[in-house]
């Protein structure tokens, strides 16, 4: 595989072109003839896709694509291009399955296939959502870490240091993301799980500086841990993301490379989403130096991964990857839904059929789309973390059928804000357990899942 | 040519995105003397709107919208000076500076907010993204813009919303502006908290908050 230094070379030295052009006379129509040329055509009504044909066009799809539009580098505008010979060579030499934490803690992330009934997916639990307090974060994050199925997690972001508010590129918002890991390290040893990884260790968000100080191994990251590296929309870089895998490539951290196509955006509807999701596995490994990826299709309009479209794409491009590239990768859901809502559940459970039965892995769904402060709690994750422990004891043609039960319960409610409950409304800050009110909502809806055909261990 | 003629044709070029077809029918509709208000509504904003619904039903996507303000541009920079010679009936464009707020490198929301500012008509000036507080408002006060449109999608870059707020007070030129604001983790109680006038939920919402701030 190319290395690293030849990235850089290619950032500095590409074909120049502006940021407009690359979206609109490069990316965009390029995308748009693929769809044509391997006659993508999502089935919305089935949005758990079942064709290994369907399949194996959009990776033919994705993998012409990232050839003939590169990545474009948002500092420099230039291009990273990938030849075709040395994308196939990246792909021989893909990471593979990886290990993730330490001790008893240490779990596996495997790769997958679609209809893999012997492998579970990885669980990644929680979110880096803004806490309001350390007491909060803390009490979330030990509540997180005791949910058994859990193989990594990712902690909350806070938002003030003794009442200094955090913003992005200040010294406190580097002190931040110390306090962050500080927080998360302790409240796993608290909840008898030292070893756990983050998969998340720092808010992929952050600025470069904010990554690079904060690795530092004194503040508690390890390179057993995990840290997500951003592409933006659509397959583009910044010299940031680049100097944070420089970073974690030289002191052997996991590297998630991120990656969020934009239905309606410059990937165009669900069939460019699945091809463009393709290409930046692709992109991951070779630019990012990746080990994992984190992908998210999400619905332009409504900012979630709950509508069929999204669903569609979800599915498809995790069966054209994992079909063909040997990287492991998983999903992460956007419910509109907060905590103690019906729709976070449903919107969850739809997210996770798709994605798992599809050969992804998956992290529980960030409530209320992940932007409401201390909206998310332990036990709305807890059930999304049983429905992804269990999710590969389905087929994809099950969980079609599953899914397609589920949508209506929430599909009307999906431009309607639905931000459910904070934390401190339906735990106990004290004792960091969960009101007797939202533990009978839980056991409603976990009934009503199982009911719907959901698998799920009792 | 008949003048419904020259008007469906603009509608039709509109919606195939031909900007040199939307240019040549302008300048017919010109030279025809046709009514440009009517030719406005019924040949242009018509098509645009036609062409916002395709892109909520998920039918045409970002790029397209893009492209149809850019043929909307084109044909409006051939009637506008007529309009104006005018004036009857046509109003000035209104201008709107919009950007990312400073620590904050996300376009997309704002780009689609741009565009469809542009297919009503305003006079769009984007600044970009990770724009500091101080110079949104002084761009502002420079083109005499009428809006100010913030977009944060971070919990940590929105206070930046705040602080530009601020800077307008501090310069006593906040009365000059509408502001408003939007992105994933903003809503409207925090846009009452930091004084601006109004909270977009989404681009659709937006456009119509800021068409409601200049009724006819």
């Amino acid at each position: 595989m190319i290395d690293f230094i030849e990235v850089c070379r290619r950032a500095s030295s590409g074909p120049l072109i502006s940021e407009e052009r690359f979206d609109r006379e490069l990316f965009f129509p390029t995308v748009q003839e693929l769809v044509k040329k391997y006659e993508i055509k999502p089935d919305l009504a089935n949005p758990v896709c079942d064709s290994d044909a369907e399949a194996d066009a959009i990776y033919q799809a994705g993998l012409e694509l990232i050839t003939r539009v590169g990545v474009y580098c948002t500092d420099s505008n230039r291009i990273i291009e990938l030849g075709t010979d040395e994308v196939s060579e990246a792909l021989r030499e893909a990471p593979g399955p990886c290990w993730f934490g330490e001790g008893k803690d240490r779990r596996f992330y495997p790769v997958r296939r679609p209809d893999d009934f012997d492998t579970p997916a990885m669980c990644a639990v929680g979110g880096s959502l803004p806490c309001s307090t350390e007491e909060i974060a803390f009490k979330t994050v030990e509540g997180i870490a005791r949910i058994h199925e859990a193989d990594c997690i990712t902690q909350p972001s806070i938002m003030h240091l003794n009442q200094v508010p955090i913003v992005a590129g200040s010294p406190q918002g580097f002190l931040a993301c110390i306090r962050g890991v500080e927080i998360g390290r302790s409240a796993c040893r608290q909840a008898g799980r030292p070893g756990l990884a983050f998969v998340n260790g720092l808010p992929g968000a952050g600025s470069a500086i904010e990554t690079i100080a904060a690795s530092f191994p004194a503040f508690g990251l390890r390179p057993s841990d995990g840290w997500y590296v951003g592409f933006t929309a659509e397959m583009k870089i910044s010299y940031g993301a680049l100097v944070k895998c420089a970073l974690l490539e030289r002191v052997g951290g996991h590297i998630g490379s991120e990656q969020a196509p934009i239905i309606g955006g410059y990937c165009g509807g669900p069939a460019g989403a699945a091809i463009t999701n393709v290409a930046y596995i692709i992109a991951g490994i070779m630019v990012m130096r990746g080990h994992y990826a984190l992908c998210f299709p999400v619905d332009m309009n409504l900012g979630v991964t709950g509508t069929r479209g999204v669903l569609w794409a979800t599915s498809a491009s995790s069966q054209a990857i994992s079909r063909h590239i040997n990287y492991p990768f998983h999903h992460v859901a956007y419910p509109n839904g907060g905590p103690m809502t019906e729709s976070y559940f449903y919107e969850v459970a739809a997210h996770h059929l798709a994605a798992i039965t599809s050969g992804s892995s998956a992290q529980t769904g960030l409530p209320a789309k992940g932007t409401q402060t201390d909206h998310m709690t332990p036990l709305e994750f807890k059930l999304a973390a049983k429905i992804i422990s269990s999710a590969h004891k389905v087929s994809r043609s099950e969980a079609n059928e599953i899914v397609n039960r589920i949508i209506p319960k929430y599909e009307e409610k999906l431009a309607s804000p639905n931000i459910g409950k904070p934390y401190q409304a339906v735990f106990d800050i004290d004792t960091g357990l969960p009101t007797a009110e939202y533990i009978a909502f839980y056991q409603r809806m976990k009934k009503a899942l199982q009911d719907m055909g959901v698998p799920l261990d009792v | 040519m008949d003048h419904n003629e020259i008007i469906k044709s603009m509608f039709k070029a509109m919606l195939d995105l031909d900007k040199e077809n939307a240019q040549k029918i302008a300048q017919a509709a010109v030279q025809d003397s046709l009514d440009l208000n009517r030719f406005l509504q019924e040949g242009m904003s018509a098509a645009m709107e036609s062409i916002g619904k395709k892109f909520q039903n998920g039918e045409m996507y970002l790029p397209e919208l893009q492209m149809s303000a850019d043929v909307f541009q084109a044909a409006m920079q051939v009637i506008e000076p007529e309009l104006l010679k005018l004036k009857k009936g046509y109003q000035e464009k209104k201008r709107v500076v919009i950007g990312t707020v400073k620590g904050d490198l996300h376009s997309i929301g704002k780009d689609l907010v741009a565009t469809m500012l542009k297919t009503e008509g305003y006079d769009v000036i984007d600044l970009g993204v990770d724009i500091s507080s101080l110079d949104f408002m002084e761009r502002a006060v420079q083109l005499n813009a009428h809006v100010i449109a913030l977009s944060a999608l971070l919990t940590t870059t929105m206070a930046a919303q705040k602080e530009v707020i601020e800077a307008m007070d501090t310069n006593g030129v906040r009365d000059r502006f509408k502001v408003i604001v939007g992105g994933a983790p903003v809503n409207q109680s925090w846009a009452e908290k930091i004084g601006a006038d109004a909270y977009g939920e989404n681009a659709v919402a937006a456009v119509k908050i800021i068409n409601n701030f200049f009724p006819e």
